[in-house]
């Protein structure tokens, strides 16, 4: 089964943003966005399109599949 | 001078909710079993008033809200939950039919066991549900 990646961790890095900070944007816990960024939890539809709105980007931009 | 209400985080809401509740509930069962000692009723009473202080403390404490990832895994620690809860029910179903056919019981002796196995379940549930919120899923 291909696993699921983001890139959550270099756009937030590269935007100077914490993890508190994206999560009380996207209202979810920090707790939320670090087992996002190391690929242990799969987010909702809703989640991944808030996401990719905060960064700006398509949400395929951000959430892709590695065989 | 203003003073900041702290915030329960979701992780230690639940361990004041199931984990400690179901603590109280699993050892007032148990003290309940020799409840006719002096000693025991005094622990009984103190392990109930645990259950009723940790229900109490969750009600009225800011809670951190509860996200779509805590959701999930509390519905995942339930259903895993429920499953063993199922089995065990079975198991003891099938032994009580097989070796206690023509048996009564007692409601005094089964009452314990009931509020023993809620506790169980709750503490259960809750060390699964702190499992998955630190390994993921």
């Amino acid at each position: 089964m291909p696993e699921l990646v983001t890139k959550i961790y270099k756009l937030r890095k590269k935007r100077n943003m914490q993890q508190a900070e994206l999560a009380s944007l996207v209202g979810v816990r920090r707790e939320t966005i670090g087992k996002l960024e190391n690929g242990k939890y799969n987010p909702s539809l809703k989640l991944a399109m808030d996401i990719a709105k905060v960064f700006d980007k398509k949400v395929e931009d951000i959430f892709f599949f590695k065989d | 001078m203003i003073f900041k209400r702290k915030e329960l985080s979701y992780v230690n809401s639940v361990i004041f909710k199931y984990l400690l509740n179901g603590c109280g509930w699993f050892f007032f069962a148990i003290t309940y079993m020799f409840i006719e000692h002096t000693v025991f009723h005094i622990l009984a009473i103190i392990f109930i008033s645990v259950a009723v202080i940790t229900t109490l403390i969750v009600l009225i404490t800011k809670r951190e809200d509860e996200d779509e990832m805590a959701e999930y895994n509390l519905h995942k620690a339930k259903a895993l939950t429920f499953d063993l809860a199922y089995l065990a029910l079975l198991i003891v179903g099938t032994y009580v039919l097989v070796f206690h056919k023509n048996t009564t019981f007692d409601f005094m002796v089964i009452y314990p066991i009931i509020a023993g196995s809620v506790g169980a379940l709750e503490i259960i549930m809750s060390c699964i549900f702190i499992y998955l919120e630190k390994a993921g899923d």
